[in-house]
């Protein structure tokens, strides 16, 4: 399409009436182009589009000749916008518009469910589901899924005599000036896992942490300067608790969850032992204690 | 005439003395009156928990199992100064363990005031002894109230167990 006299007053009008910026203007034009390339086919305006590339090869100097191919600018001008747009489209949103993205997103969603009803189901009643023992018909099949909490890591591990942890332990609460009861015996592979100290000015604390990959055993240990601040040691308040002797001394042992939980004091020191292993092996622990 | 007025003057102002004595005795004793809520504490200078079981006593089982132990105890240092003694102690090694809201309160205008609230934990132990001391305003009932806290997380859903405790109160004056 040539520019005729009509297309040249026009210019002229708008250049000498708006008193514009050549360069505004040519910005004003192109931001036009890219907005009705931007709607939807139905709704472009085409005319204006072709109108306004005309306009811009007038005021940029150029001439829009019938070898001008407006369609072919058109059509160039619509896929640089498109790309233009999808790069600025947020990430996410372009990943979402992947093929393989729902039945990924379904699986991921299933096995947080699983993870989720297992927790709860753990938190509720203290029981994992993957516990479970499966039954199939008339021949019991039956898979156990996890290991009990009570065994220990190899499973056959049996508490004996642990003199060299013992040793170390005696060794570590010397450095302190402290000699509370300590257990001679423990499962063989069973580590210091974490030992603390602290002064207070009531107090001395001694925290022991030992174990393997699967069990463990806590000791807290108060050492009072003023043993008239060692409270006694009372029977829990219910009955669902064993009494020990520790050369001479009350225990009292009772079941939390996984964990056995046991006090007691030599008047020197005010002990809370817990324990993850089974009862048997737990008492045998305890009865162990000796300075 | 003399003598008699003399002994007159006398026993006015020696009555005056006592009648001025009083009631600064009366205030050192907590002019505030006595608590009308919590436990006195037997020892004046050692005021223990009333929930405290790492002694024994109320340790009782219960489904979460995340704390084993708690104790809170209050002791009268030189001055007036109070010490606060507190344990928390794991079933196991918690991502999270401590005090929430320990609260130091003074017994003031028929209630119990916190002097100061403040929290403390321990990221990743199986246990958590604090200790902390300060010096208080004298004549006035003091004790220790606080929340123990046991955290442990577990995919996104964190497991956690409290167990509120208080100290029985003591003066200091």
């Amino acid at each position: 399409m040539r520019c005729d006299n009509e297309d040249i007053r026009i210019i002229k009008k708008i250049l000498s009436e708006e008193k514009l910026d050549g360069k505004e203007k040519i910005n004003e034009l192109r931001a036009q182009i890219y907005a009705e390339l931007h709607k939807p086919d139905d709704e472009m305006d085409c005319d204006l589009i072709d109108e306004n590339i005309r306009t811009l090869f007038l005021l940029e100097g150029g001439e829009y000749d019938d070898h001008v191919d407006a369609e072919a600018g058109l059509k160039k001008a619509r896929k640089m916008a498109e790309e233009r747009a999808k790069a600025a489209q947020p990430k996410l949103k372009r990943v979402m518009q992947n093929r393989f993205m729902k039945p990924v997103l379904a699986a991921c969603l299933t096995l947080v469910f699983l993870f989720s009803a297992n927790a709860i189901v753990a938190h509720a009643t203290g029981n994992s589901l993957l516990d479970s023992v499966v039954k199939f018909g008339r021949n019991y099949i039956s898979f156990d899924f996890t290991q009990s909490n009570g065994r220990t890591a190899s499973g056959q591990e049996t508490v004996s005599e642990n003199d060299a942890l013992y040793q170390e332990l005696v060794k570590k609460c010397k450095e302190f000036d402290l000699s509370p009861l300590l257990p001679k015996s423990l499962p063989q592979d069973f580590k210091i896992l974490n030992f603390g100290q602290q002064n207070f000015k009531i107090k001395k604390n001694l925290s022991i942490d030992l174990g393997n990959n699967s069990d463990l055993i806590t000791i807290n240990v108060d050492y009072y300067y003023d043993r008239n601040n060692i409270s006694i040691v009372k029977a829990p308040e219910t009955s669902d608790y064993d009494k020990l002797d520790i050369h001479g001394i009350d225990v009292y042992l009772m079941k939390k969850s996984d964990t056995y939980v046991s006090v007691f004091n030599d008047g020197n020191y005010v002990y809370n032992v817990n324990s993850s292993l089974p009862y048997d092996e737990t008492e045998k622990v305890l009865k162990s204690f000796d300075y | 005439m003399l003598k008699k007025m003399s002994a007159l003057f006398l026993s006015l102002l020696l009555a005056f003395s006592v009648l001025s004595v009083s009631p600064a005795y009366a205030a050192s004793k907590g002019s505030e009156g006595t608590p009308t809520s919590g436990v006195r504490s037997a020892d004046p200078n050692h005021a223990v928990g009333q929930y405290n079981t790492v002694n024994g006593g109320g340790m009782s089982p219960n489904a979460t199992g995340l704390i084993a132990t708690i104790g809170l105890d209050l002791y009268r240092g030189s001055g007036n100064t109070l010490i606060l003694d507190g344990t928390t102690n794991g079933t196991q090694v918690l991502n999270k363990i401590g005090f929430q809201d320990i609260s130091l309160q003074r017994w003031q205008n028929g209630q119990w005031t916190n002097v100061k609230v403040w929290s403390t934990y321990k990221n990743d132990s199986s246990s958590y002894s604090y200790e902390y001391s300060t010096t208080v305003t004298p004549g006035y009932d003091y004790r220790f109230v606080a929340t123990h806290y046991g955290e442990l997380d577990w995919l996104f859903i964190p497991s956690i167990e409290t167990h509120y405790n208080e100290t029985s109160y003591l003066h200091v004056g």
